[in-house]
């Protein structure tokens, strides 16, 4: 097979359809349709409540669907068995919690759970993926150390480090940089793009930051009530127009002299009325 | 915040093992030592004779062989049962203060039995299903008033709504015992958990819940400790998170259920040894488990020494030397574990 550069796209390895979803009676999500390239790091961005944390949540099978599917490499994520998806799509939810007095590899080892059973205990393949994971992340020098010794950005590495023990090819991560300094925030956006890139993963991650977002992302999709207002890279989606229709502000698009990338610049006071933001129609 | 571990880090792999060594070490000679003291104690000569060459004839041989010897027995699998349930529990509700005794579990069980006596139900293969009907039935019933309102079932909710829960079934106790006195004398020295005594018909009736209940704990040991990540994370790693706690509820009432069946409720084994040994192996179930079996044993083993040697040749109940030494331990887990 020949690959052609950007015109060679493989099939999406998940997809979403026609899908509802939510937690209580009404839905969240509303008739939603997204196909995750191949191999591309994906962003999902959008105002609270606009639906993003859910989709994400929804296609690593955590929420079950009202209507429609999430297809996983063609197959209906929620009826394929947990641990067969485990295999292939690994997940870091929000704000994960682990007891403190846990080692690092220990926490790093747990990623391999979906790859053991009861005749497969700990192999030498097992020490591998923790070995690459631990070098791919950068944590190796704190591996014998506990999580509650390290800072939030070390310890997000390493959450980061046992969802890639897992090697699965996809990647959902839900807001991984949320509560972090701005420089641990660029550490983990930097590895986030090794990872597609470098790694040959496909991601998608929840962001809150409009800029980060159009800096890293190859992808973007922007989220608006439960909808995919508008989708595709930063340089295509990431307008004026489409902000100030999603998130309700008014704002300039520049770019960065430096690194040629995009950046959002709120007007001041640029908070849309509410009323009129909603009249925007998709 | 709680914390189901000190906050230093666990020991590797070589120190686990020694620490399961040394655990089995200890527990060996309790074993002698609980064989050999008592009301009368045997020369290790003699025990050792007893052990290998059994002449009934002998008064010493017989103390050994038939009463010793079945004690001890009991006093490790019990031992080992309440320990495994309460590292279970701890491990899978995320609640250091979670216990077979501390969330009415036992006495739930105690209280099935007691009825099922008095009024004449049981027999040697029901008692053991009346025993785990009442640890169901408590668990599920702690579980629910711990998960009322909006914050779920934080341990401290948990903790309290075991106490209610047990001082309600305290309550039936007594009234039962009003109204059926001659029916619950019998079992008064039971309900305070005693080894003494004990029937080994009544042991071989609990034995095999007992295997299959270790057995499980062992199976789902791995899930447990992954489990400690949270929900999420444990079924992104492909666990099913509903079932391991089902399966596990069902493993502790096994467990618990057939320990009660055995020697009544006793407490704070199953509190206690679990926060020795993740003390010593750190968080990975696959040790915690099997080295609280150990553990376990050990210290009912060891308090059911103390229960016979402290007052000879009178003798205390074990219930009531696990909850002397257990109380204080308790008291120190709440003041550094829950803040």
């Amino acid at each position: 097979m020949i690959l052609t550069g950007h015109s060679f796209r493989k099939k999406s390895p998940l997809q979403a359809r026609a899908l509802a979803a939510g937690y209580g009676a009404t839905p969240i999500l509303d008739d939603l349709e997204l196909d995750v390239p191949d191999g591309q790091l994906t962003v999902l961005l959008g105002p609270n409540g606009c639906g993003k944390s859910t989709l994400l949540r929804t296609m690593a099978r955590l929420v079950a669907p009202m209507s429609g599917s999430v297809l996983l490499d063609g197959s209906d994520i929620h009826r394929l068995p947990t641990r067969e998806v485990a295999k292939r799509l690994g997940l870091l939810p929000q704000s994960p919690m682990a007891p403190e007095g846990l080692r690092v590899r220990e926490l790093v080892a747990q990623g391999r759970f979906p790859h053991q059973s009861l005749l497969r205990q700990w192999t030498t393949q097992d020490e591998a993926a923790v070995a690459r994971a631990l070098a791919i992340t950068g944590v190796e020098a704190l591996a014998e150390r506990p999580l509650g010794t390290l800072s939030g950005g070390q310890r997000q590495r390493c959450w980061i480090a046992m969802t890639l023990a897992q090697e699965t090819p996809l990647i959902l991560l839900d807001e991984p940089t949320t509560f972090l300094d701005l420089r641990y925030q660029l550490e983990i956006l930097e590895l986030m793009v090794q990872l597609t890139h470098r790694h040959g993963r496909t991601v998608v991650a929840v962001l809150h930051d409009l800029n980060h977002a159009a800096a890293h992302a190859d992808n973007l999709v922007l989220l608006r009530e439960g909808k995919v207002y508008a989708e595709g890279p930063p340089e295509a989606v990431f307008t004026a127009k489409n902000i100030e229709a999603v998130f309700g502000v008014a704002c300039s698009i520049l770019r960065d002299p430096a690194s040629g990338h995009l950046l959002c610049a709120p007007a001041r006071g640029g908070a849309v009325p509410v009323a009129q933001h909603q009249a925007i129609g998709p | 915040m709680t914390s189901l571990v000190a906050k230093r880090p666990a020991a590797g792999r070589v120190g686990r093992l020694g620490a399961g060594a040394l655990a089995l070490v200890v527990l060996l000679l309790l074993a002698f030592a609980h064989l050999e003291l008592g009301a009368r104690d045997v020369p290790l000569a003699t025990l050792v004779e007893a052990l290998m060459a059994y002449n009934p004839e002998q008064f010493e041989h017989f103390i050994i062989r038939e009463m010793r010897l079945p004690r001890l027995l009991i006093a490790l699998v019990v031992g080992a049962a309440l320990a495994v349930a309460g590292a279970l529990m701890q491990g899978v509700t995320l609640n250091p203060l979670a216990a077979p005794d501390i969330l009415g579990v036992n006495l739930g069980a105690s209280l099935a039995v007691v009825l099922a006596t008095a009024f004449g139900l049981g027999s040697l293969e029901t008692l053991p299903w009346f025993a785990f009907s009442g640890a169901l039935f408590t668990s599920l019933l702690v579980y629910l008033i711990g998960s009322l309102g909006r914050s779920g079932a934080t341990p401290l909710k948990l903790t309290l709504a075991g106490v209610a829960v047990s001082a309600f079934l305290g309550a039936m106790m007594s009234a039962g015992h009003l109204l059926h006195e001659a029916g619950f004398e019998r079992l008064r020295v039971w309900l305070a958990g005693t080894l003494a005594g004990r029937d080994l018909d009544v042991f071989a009736a609990a034995l095999p819940y007992l295997v299959v209940g270790f057995v499980l704990a062992l199976l789902l040991a791995r899930q447990v400790t992954a489990l400690a990540l949270g929900a999420d994370v444990a079924r992104g790693l492909g666990i099913h998170t509903a079932r391991l706690r089902v399966l596990a509820l069902g493993c502790v009432v096994l467990l618990c259920g057939a320990a009660v069946t055995v020697t009544g409720p006793i407490g704070f084994i199953g509190l206690v040894v679990p926060h020795m040994v993740r003390t010593f192996v750190g968080l990975d179930y696959r040790w915690v488990v099997p080295l609280s079996a150990l553990v376990g044993a050990a210290v009912l083993t060891a308090a059911d020494i103390v229960a016979r040697v402290l007052l000879a040749p009178q003798e205390l109940a074990t219930g009531i030397v696990t909850a002397l030494v257990g109380a204080p331990i308790f008291v120190a887990l709440v003041r550094w574990q829950v803040r």
